[in-house]
C-alpha cells in the first residue's frame, strides 16, 4: 500500500517523547543518558558519571586547552547545544550551566526535557556545592565526596608549606582584562599564598585594569592564561609589552593553562599548586 | 618675497608640536611627577614613575607623532600629486591595505618569526591598494572616480581583514576588527616605535625634495612635464613613499582615519595653497591632530576603551562631507 | 636657438596624427601653426616640447638633437602655453608666476635676487604687478591667460610655443596677447603660436605653416600660404568677395585704444 506522505523522523521522535512524558515526570530512577550542553557542566559530568550514564558531552569538551577532561571526553558523541540534536538523543537528563542562555533552557523545558543548571562558582564553597549538586542528581554521592576530600587535602598540603611573607600578583589578560574579587583566579592566588592586587585596586570579577595603574601597583609576579596559546593577535602580543617584565625584576609572566580554572572544579587545585610553586626564591 | 609666511607658520606649529608632545608626557590614569621620573630614568635608577614615563607614555608620544606626521604629510603629497584635495591615505586605500597587509602577516604569525615583517605586510598591501586605485580611476580623474574607485578598494580590504580575522587561530582576533579599521595607539611600546619607525623615515626621505615637482603640477601634467619635472619617476616616488610610511604606521597603530585628509585641508590656506610648502607643514600638523586626539583620549574615564581613530574620524567625517559639498559647488 | 624638425611621425592611441611634417624655427622668429582641428598641430607642439618623444635624430636644436638634452635644461630653453591651461589650486598671482623658476632652481636651492628681478620685469612687462596677490580663480579670462603667459615668460625660455593662446579672449586681449609673444621675439627668442584666427595670423607672425592631415600643406610668408587655394583646400572656405585680395581680407582693421596701451615697454 504507498504511503501518502513521509513523516519525518524528528517529529515522530517529538510524538513519542509527548507520550513519554507522565512517566519521566517521576525522578525514582537515577538518571540513564544524561547530556551536558556547556564545558563546565561538561567537566563535572565526567568526573561523576558511573559507567554508561553519559549519552553526550559538548563539542568544546574535547578542546584539549579548554577541557581538563578532555581525554574522557572523546570517548563520547558530542553535541551543539542545538534543539533538534538534543531532542534526538532522549536524554533523561540535561546539564547546563549559569551562562546558558534563560530563553534555550525555557525552550527544552517547553519540549518536556528535564534540565538542570549547575550554578557558575568563584570560590571552593561554591566547588564543593556543584560537585554535591552533580554527584547527587547522577546519584553518585560517594564518588562526589571523594574528589572533594582529595581536592581539600592538595590544597591544604600547599597551604602547609606557604612562604610567611605573601607576595604581590597580578593576573593579567590579554585586552587588559584582570580577575578581582569574586573570580576563580582570585580565590587561587589566595590560597596559594598570593595577594591579588587587582582585588585590592577595587576590581570586582573580571574588569579591565590600565598599563599605568598595574604599573604604579608594581607586582611582583605576573600570572597570564590566554586563550589558545601559539596564536597571534594583537591582543596576545601586547602581553609582551617591555615594561611589563621591567616592573617584576625581569621575572616572566607566568602562562597557567586555564582549563583548571575556566570551570569551577577540583581541578582549581592544580592551578593553586602551580601559583604556589611561583613564588620568589627569597635568598 | 613670501618666504616669512611659511617659516612663522612652521614655527608656530614646531613649537605647538613640541608642547603637545612634552604635554602628552604628562597626561595618563595616574599622576606621575614627569621631572622626578626623568631624573630617575637618566640616573637608571628603576623605579616605577620611570617606567612609565620611558616605557609606556615615551613610545605612545612617539608612534603618535610619527604617526600622525606620516599621515599627515603623505596626504599632502597625495592630494599634490593627484591635485584632488580628497586624495588621502584614508580614502585612496593606501591605509585599508596596509592594515590588510599587517593582518595577514600578524594573525598567521610571521610576524612573530621575523619582526619587520609586520611593516612589510604594511607596506606591500598599501603600495597594492594604491595602485589598484589609481589605475581604477585613472590618471586626471574627478573626485568622483577617485572616491569611488576608493570605496570599492577600502571596501573589498575591510571584508577581506573581516574574513581573516574571523578565520584567525586567536580567539582575541574577532574583537581587534575596530583596532583595524579606526586605529589606536593606546599600549604601544618602545618595541611597536622601533618596528615602525625604518619605514616611515625611508617614507619620509623619499618625500624630500619633491615639493618643487608638486608645486610645478599645479599647473598640469603636461606643463610639469614641459617645466622639467620627472612624471613617471615622481608618481612612482610618492607612490613608494606612501606606501613605506602609511604601511609601516599602520601595521603597529591600524588605519587611523581622516587625518591625512583634514590636515593638508586645513593648512594649505597658511602655506597659500602651495603643495610644496604644504608637505612639512601637515607632517607637523599630523603630528599636531594625532598628539591631541590621543591626550583627550586618555582624558576619558579609566576603563572606557575610546580608541585614538573614532576621535580623528569623528572630527574628520564632517570635513570629508564638506569638501565634497564644496567640490560639487565647484564641478557641476 | 634654431629649431629643425624632420619628417616628423606621430601616432595616438594607433591613429596616425603627424605624418611626415618637418619644421623649421630661426633665431628671433615668430612661426604662426595653422590648420583645422585635427590636423596635428597640438601634436607637433607636444612633440618638440619633449611631452612626446620623436626619434633622436629627428628633432634638432643647433644642429644636435633635442633630445640630449636633460629634461631640466629643456625646460629652461622651451617654454609650453597649453590649451586651456588652469590651476589646480587657488594660488596667487605672484605664486603661479614665480614658477616659471623652477627649471632655473635646484632642488634645494631657494630663488635669488636675479630671479626676483626676472619675476619682477615679467609682472611689468604683462601688466600683473598690481594682481600679484589675487587668487587665480577670482580672475578674468583675459587676466588669467596674462598670468599663465607670465609663467612661461619667466622662464625665459629662448623657445616659446603657444596652444591657442587667444582662443578664449575677447579682441582687445587677443591683441594683447599677441604683443606680448611678440614682445618676446623682440627680446631675442623665438615664438611657435597655434592659431585660429587667420587675421591674427597674418598680422603677427613672420611665417606661418599650414597643416591638413597630418602633413604641411604650405609654409611660409603668410601672403604665400593664406592664399584662396590653400584656405579651400584646408578650411573649405573662399573669400566672399572675389575682388578682396587676399591681404584685404586679413588685415588687421583694429588695434588697442588708447585706454588699453601698455604704459610702458620694458
Amino acid at each position: 500500500m504507498p504511503v501518502p506522505y513521509k513523516i519525518p523522523v524528528h517529529v515522530l521522535h517529538f510524538l513519542l517523547l509527548l507520550l513519554l512524558l507522565p512517566a519521566q515526570a517521576s525522578f525514582a530512577e537515577p538518571p540513564a543518558r544524561v547530556v551536558s550542553i556547556n564545558l563546565c557542566s561538561d567537566q563535572l559530568l565526567l568526573m561523576l558519571a558511573r559507567p554508561g550514564q553519559i549519552a553526550s558531552v559538548s563539542r568544546l569538551a574535547l578542546e584539549p586547552n579548554s577541557s581538563y577532561m578532555a581525554s574522557e571526553a572523546g570517548r563520547y558523541p558530542v553535541n551543539d547545544a542545538k534543539l533538534e540534536q538534543l531532542l534526538l538523543l532522549e536524554p533523561d537528563l540535561i546539564l547546563a550551566e549559569g551562562f546558558t542562555s534563560p530563553s534555550f533552557v525555557r525552550l527544552l523545558k517547553h519540549f518536556g526535557l528535564r534540565v538542570e543548571i549547575v550554578p557558575n562558582s568563584f570560590d571552593l564553597r561554591g566547588i564543593r556545592r556543584n560537585i554535591r549538586l552533580v554527584a547527587t542528581l547522577l546519584s553518585n554521592q560517594s564518588q562526589g565526596e571523594a574528589l572533594i576530600s582529595e581536592m581539600d587535602l592538595r590544597i591544604q598540603r600547599v597551604a602547609d608549606h606557604l612562604p610567611a611573607a605573601r607576595s604581590k600578583a597580578v593576573f593579567y589578560q590579554p585586552r587588559g582584562y584582570t580577575s578581582g574579587l569574586d573570580t576563580l583566579q582570585d580565590t587561587a592566588l589566595n590560597h596559594a599564598g598570593w595577594r591579588n592586587l587587582s582585588k585590592e585596586l577595587g576590581v570586582n570579577g573580571y574588569g579591565n585594569i590600565e598599563l599605568e595603574s598595574l604599573l604604579v601597583a608594581a607586582p611582583d609576579q605576573l600570572f597570564s592564561s590566554a586563550y589558545a596559546p601559539g596564536t597571534h593577535s594583537v591582543a596576545q602580543h601586547r602581553l609582551s609589552h617591555p615594561a611589563l617584565n621591567r616592573i617584576t625584576g625581569d621575572r616572566p609572566m607566568i602562562e597557567i593553562p586555564y582549563r583548571y580554572w575556566i570551570c569551577g572544579g577540583p581541578m582549581i587545585a592544580d592551578a593553586i599548586e602551580i601559583l604556589a610553586d611561583s613564588h620568589p626564591v627569597t635568598p | 618675497m613670501d618666504t616669512r609666511g611659511p617659516l612663522l607658520l612652521n614655527l608656530t606649529l614646531g613649537f605647538v608640536l613640541t608642547g603637545l608632545f612634552l604635554f602628552s608626557l604628562f597626561v595618563g590614569s595616574n599622576p606621575v611627577p614627569v621631572l622626578q621620573a626623568l631624573m630617575d630614568s637618566i640616573n637608571r635608577d628603576p623605579s616605577v614613575i620611570s617606567l612609565i614615563l620611558t616605557e609606556v607614555r615615551l613610545p605612545r608620544a612617539l608612534i603618535a607623532l610619527i604617526t600622525g606626521a606620516t599621515l599627515g604629510v603623505c596626504g599632502a603629497a597625495m592630494q599634490g600629486l593627484l591635485r584632488n584635495p580628497l586624495a588621502s591615505p584614508g580614502l585612496i586605500g593606501s591605509a585599508s591595505g596596509a592594515a590588510l597587509g599587517s593582518v595577514i602577516v600578524l594573525y598567521t604569525g610571521w610576524s612573530a618569526v621575523f619582526w619587520l615583517a609586520l611593516p612589510f605586510g604594511g607596506m606591500f598591501g598599501s603600495l597594492l591598494a594604491t595602485l589598484l586605485v589609481y589605475l581604477l580611476a585613472g590618471r586626471d580623474s574627478g573626485s568622483t572616480t577617485l572616491i569611488l574607485a576608493g570605496v570599492a578598494i577600502n571596501t573589498l580590504a575591510l571584508s577581506l581583514i573581516s574574513l581573516l580575522l574571523n578565520l584567525a587561530p586567536s580567539p582575541y582576533a574577532v574583537k581587534e576588527m575596530v583596532l583595524w579599521m579606526l586605529g589606536s595607539i593606546a599600549h604601544g611600546s618602545m618595541q611597536d616605535f622601533w618596528v615602525m619607525l625604518p619605514g616611515t623615515l625611508l617614507g619620509w626621505f623619499l618625500l624630500t625634495g619633491t615639493g618643487r615637482a608638486l608645486d610645478a603640477l599645479t599647473l598640469g601634467e603636461d606643463t610639469a612635464t614641459t617645466m622639467g619635472i620627472n612624471l613617471p619617476r615622481l608618481r612612482w616616488r610618492i607612490f613608494l613613499a606612501t606606501a613605506f610610511a602609511v604601511g609601516s604606521a599602520v601595521s603597529v597603530t591600524g588605519a587611523i582615519g581622516f587625518v591625512g585628509l583634514v590636515v593638508p585641508h586645513l593648512l594649505r590656506p597658511l602655506v597659500g595653497f602651495q603643495p610644496g610648502r604644504l608637505l612639512t607643514a601637515s607632517a607637523m600638523g599630523g603630528a599636531i591632530l594625532l598628539l591631541a586626539a590621543d591626550i583627550a583620549v586618555r582624558l576619558f574615564p579609566a576603563g572606557t576603551e575610546i580608541k585614538v581613530g573614532v576621535l580623528t574620524s569623528l572630527v574628520g567625517a564632517p570635513f570629508f562631507l564638506h569638501l565634497i559639498l564644496k567640490s560639487r559647488r565647484w564641478q557641476p | 636657438m634654431r629649431l629643425v624638425g624632420k619628417d616628423l611621425h606621430q601616432h595616438l592611441g594607433g591613429q596616425p596624427i603627424l605624418k611626415g611634417v618637418s619644421i623649421e624655427l630661426r633665431e628671433g622668429e615668430m612661426l604662426g601653426l595653422i590648420g583645422p582641428n585635427g590636423a596635428g598641430k597640438t601634436t607637433l607642439l607636444r612633440l618638440i616640447a619633449g611631452i612626446l618623444t620623436p626619434p633622436r635624430e629627428k628633432l634638432l636644436a643647433n644642429g644636435e638633437p633635442l633630445a640630449d638634452l636633460s629634461q631640466s635644461e629643456r625646460g629652461r630653453k622651451i617654454a609650453y602655453l597649453t590649451q586651456e591651461g588652469t590651476a589646480h589650486w587657488p594660488i596667487s598671482v605672484g605664486r603661479i608666476v614665480a614658477l616659471g623658476r623652477l627649471p632655473h632652481l635646484g632642488t634645494w636651492q631657494k630663488p635669488g635676487e636675479k630671479d626676483d628681478h626676472v619675476i619682477q620685469r615679467v609682472l611689468n612687462q604683462t601688466g600683473l604687478s598690481g594682481l600679484t596677490d589675487r587668487s587665480f580663480p577670482t580672475l578674468s579670462g583675459g587676466e588669467k591667460a596674462r598670468v599663465l603667459l607670465a609663467r612661461a615668460l619667466t622662464i625665459e625660455p629662448e623657445i616659446l610655443l603657444a596652444d591657442e593662446p587667444v582662443a578664449a579672449l575677447d579682441p582687445s586681449h587677443q591683441l594683447e596677447m599677441m604683443d606680448l609673444l611678440k614682445m618676446h621675439c623682440r627680446q631675442g627668442g623665438s615664438v611657435v603660436v597655434v592659431l585660429h584666427d587667420l587675421r591674427l595670423a597674418s598680422h603677427y607672425c613672420d611665417r606661418l605653416q599650414l597643416l591638413l592631415d597630418g602633413k604641411t600643406l604650405a609654409t611660409g610668408d603668410p601672403k604665400r600660404v593664406l592664399t584662396p587655394g590653400n584656405l579651400e583646400q584646408a578650411y573649405g572656405i573662399r573669400i566672399r568677395e572675389n575682388n578682396t585680395s587676399v591681404a584685404e581680407a586679413f588685415a588687421m582693421t583694429w588695434e588697442l585704444g588708447n585706454s588699453r596701451q601698455p604704459d610702458s615697454e620694458a
